[in-house]
């Protein structure tokens, strides 16, 4: 049953007794929450989401739950639990489902050793990947947004999930976490896409959630051979422009950018380097979306 | 008067790699990457330094028999004393982060 066949009573039930499970391909996740806004924010951002029986086995049990006491009935804060444990410091309540994100980014960060996972926004288009590395504040997740609102499928716009054997990259088509000028500057370009409504005075500053687009959540179980490694540099003033990357570098780059290429060692080591054996690696300056579009769709052309 | 001078001994310790068995290495043309297994890190060589230690986990060598191994990175280079000095440099830079080891004259 997705979630948006569940009436907002429903869901809240669902999510007051622990017995929500979102299949967050390739990983199911058990939710409980006594927020209201948690149940809000699922209903917009998972709606083409297939949940499972209350009895399906998950692979992560995480919660964002009310804190008790004088001090949280005067500034109300949660905290994110997981496997039944508090983790991390609370937050203000206002900022529960980012929260919730943030933590679910965590799970599969510290426990989904089946991949190795890298710090990057993956799109798709005709079955070829382009991984975008970078740093925080590179722009990836803004170019990511506005390329998938322009025909690129969304695999993820955090982790990307290398499998090890196939050489496949896999997300999860969660919903993209844009942050503060990048909210206007894909409401400017995507006016119909879906977000959440601005959280201001996170620790990232205020932050918005975008929901992926239908194709890309109906597609979203569909793994991709990589095809370019791209490292974004956004700048205010920067002219678009698309130049071969240093491979050594590259490497350098995916491995920093790992969660746990330290755990697989060796057969870490190797499929970076068939990674980046198997793809183009380039690194693109942009200031304006609409010149990406057009040099993403270049390079998808095989003009470059 | 002066010093007696002698000539100049080419240095003839002989080069290893700590551990050849725990390394990886991947080259392209901008540099090499390696892994150890031992350490679990993992460092970005320039073309030189790679290609010195791809030489090593196939024999260990003098900086003499290097720079015989390696002449297309020495093809500028006039003064056979200076390249031998880049590589003593090279060979002491990756000892520094446990590549490789010296194991003395020979």
């Amino acid at each position: 049953m997705k979630i948006s066949n569940y009436s907002h009573e429903q869901l809240t039930r669902r999510l007051e007794g622990g017995e929500l499970l979102l299949d967050l391909k390739p990983f199911v996740t058990r939710i409980r929450s006594n927020i209201p806004g948690i149940a809000r924010d699922i209903a917009l951002m998972y709606a083409g989401f297939e949940t499972c029986p209350e009895d399906a086995f998950a692979d992560f049990h995480v919660a964002v739950i009310r804190e008790s006491g004088l001090l949280n009935w005067m500034k109300p804060r949660a905290r994110f639990y997981f496997d039944g444990r508090p983790s991390f410091i609370p937050l203000p309540v206002s900022q529960s489902f980012a929260m919730l994100e943030w933590g679910l980014n965590w799970c599969v960060a510290a426990h989904g050793h089946q991949y190795l996972i890298i710090h990057a926004a993956v799109i798709e288009r005709e079955g070829r990947a382009a991984i975008l590395p970078g740093a925080p504040g590179a722009g990836k997740s803004t170019l990511c947004a506005g390329l998938i609102n322009r025909g690129w499928r969304l695999l993820s716009d955090e982790l990307a999930l290398l499998d090890l054997d196939s050489g496949l990259v896999c997300g999860m088509c969660r919903p993209v976490n844009l942050k503060n000028a990048s909210i206007d500057v894909i409401r400017r370009f995507a006016p119909h896409a879906v977000m959440t409504g601005p959280v201001p005075d996170t620790t990232k500053g205020t932050i918005a959630l975008m929901r992926p687009p239908e194709e890309s959540i109906a597609a979203r179980d569909a793994p991709a051979r990589p095809a370019w490694i791209i490292v974004p540099d956004y700048s205010p003033e920067a002219s678009p422009e698309l130049v071969p990357h240093d491979r050594a570098l590259a490497f350098m780059l995916l491995a920093e950018q790992s969660f746990n290429y330290d755990i697989h060692g060796t057969n870490g080591f190797a499929a970076i380097a068939r990674l980046i054996d198997a793809c183009h690696c380039y690194r693109f300056s942009y200031s304006n979306l609409e010149d990406a579009v057009r040099i993403f769709d270049r390079l998808a052309g095989g003009c470059e | 008067m002066l010093p007696e001078t002698k000539p100049v001994q080419p240095d003839s310790s002989r080069w290893s790699p700590l551990d050849p068995d725990n390394l990886q290495l991947r080259s392209w043309d901008s540099g090499t990457v390696v892994y150890n297994g031992l350490s679990g890190d993992t460092h970005l060589l320039s073309p030189l330094a790679g290609d010195i230690l791809q030489q090593l986990k196939t024999s260990p060598a003098t900086c003499e028999q290097l720079l015989g191994a390696l002449p297309d990175h020495f093809r500028e280079q006039k003064e056979s004393d200076e390249t031998l000095d880049i590589i003593e440099i090279i060979l002491h830079d990756l000892q520094a982060i446990d590549l490789v080891i010296c194991n003395g004259r020979h």
